[in-house]
């Protein structure tokens, strides 16, 4: 005589869970059985597993699925350098370092000198784009950098620092 | 397998992960060596020889099951892979590695991609409140870390599934599309079921596909 499987109102339980149909046992009961039973939780690896597998076969068989996806991977592997992702948008150059470097320069223009550490809090901006546009001012020979043994300043260039002057004294206007 | 005769096979591939040549392709480890010795074709072939397994991984461990969502992520595994291969982070030549390291990026980017579409939900009845008993959010992540041997598994579905009678193919078939017990009840050729034995038809399928499978 066959044997009974003693676990098949479990396994019935599962082929639903997989599907997300209504079982006919409750979840927290089949849960608390898969915590036990060895055999179970395997069965529900399993079944996810070729569930997911017959999914994924079908879906795949569209031909206009399929020839997407071709289309996409040819496109990709001709790329001669990584790709940026989607979630990824393009920053253009003025937006990422020249604005900021209008606020850090003013920024030191009216404090007249800078901590470097204290540049992403006195400005307001991140850190990464505060220092991004430091290096942009460096780079342009805007501002001047000192260093003690603990700190490092900024300062605008004795040029720079006439144009801010010029630019923010009222009595010039 | 020497470089120097892969573009002869690599003229030869199938353009699908059809069982009968899923075990005549070259290894991963030749075919990114290949890739990096300058044949792009190389790397084509690999991405496809992998298409299906990572939809299917994808369709395991996600919350969300909407097939578009799907092919979507599917796609920002293969960019992140091409991104990987191209900048020298996948470096390990041992065999196998490639599909654990693709593995890993699925469950990282399907992760985010969940996350991001659903503002983190806690489980998926959040998502489908009408769904009574979705796919359990707290065991669907217990994936192995190793990654399912979807080829292997691949194989021997397609076993299994020829062992089936006409009609408890066309029943797999209908699951396999994501039709609803409710929809299935509704087609011509089931519409004498009752839900009850429908049920329990099913869980009889996949019994016998186990058993063809072992």
């Amino acid at each position: 005589m066959k044997e009974k499987n003693p676990c098949e109102k479990y396994q019935l339980a599962i082929t639903n869970y997989v599907l997300g149909e209504a079982m006919p046992i409750s979840k927290n009961e089949l849960l608390g059985h898969l915590k036990t039973c060895a055999v179970c939780r395997k069965d529900l690896d399993d079944w996810s597993d070729n569930y997911a597998l017959m999914r994924a076969k079908t879906s795949d068989s569209k031909p206009e699925t399929k020839a997407r996806i071709k289309q996409f991977i040819k496109e990709l592997v001709a790329q001669p350098g990584p790709v940026p992702l989607p979630d990824e948008i393009e920053v253009p150059g003025n937006v990422f370092v020249g604005k900021p470097a209008g606020t850090v320069w003013q920024c030191i223009g009216k404090e007249g000198r800078v901590i470097l550490d204290d540049l992403p809090k006195k400005t307001g901006l991140p850190s990464q784009v505060a220092y991004g546009a430091m290096g942009w001012l460096l780079h342009e020979d805007k501002i001047r950098v000192t260093q003690t043994q603990d700190k490092v300043f900024l300062y605008l260039t004795p040029q720079e620092q006439q144009t801010y002057q010029a630019n923010n004294n009222p009595l010039s206007l | 397998m020497a470089l120097g005769t892969l573009p002869v096979i690599i003229k030869s591939m199938p353009d699908d992960t059809r069982s009968d040549s899923l075990r005549s392709l070259p290894a991963d480890e030749d075919l990114i060596a290949a890739y990096r010795a300058g044949d792009k074709n190389a790397l084509e072939i690999l991405f496809t020889r992998y298409l299906r397994f990572i939809k299917a991984y994808l369709f395991r461990i996600s919350w969300i099951q909407d097939e578009g969502f799907i092919e979507d992520v599917r796609q920002i595994v293969l960019m992140t892979a091409f991104n990987g291969i191209i900048k020298g982070i996948f470096t390990d030549t041992r065999p196998a590695s490639f599909r654990k390291w693709l593995y890993t990026i699925c469950r990282v980017v399907c992760l985010k991609q969940n996350e991001k579409q659903a503002r983190l939900p806690q489980n998926i009845s959040q998502l489908y409140p009408e769904t009574p008993t979705a796919i359990p959010d707290d065991l669907s992540l217990k994936v192995s870390e190793q990654g399912v041997d979807y080829e292997q598994l691949h194989l021997k579905q397609e076993e299994a599934l020829a062992q089936l009678s006409p009609s408890e193919q066309k029943l797999m078939q209908l699951i396999s599309v994501g039709k609803k017990y409710k929809e299935i009840l509704k087609e011509p050729e089931f519409a004498t079921y009752s839900l009850d034995y429908l049920m329990r038809k099913v869980y009889l399928i996949r019994k016998k596909m186990k058993k063809e499978g072992e």
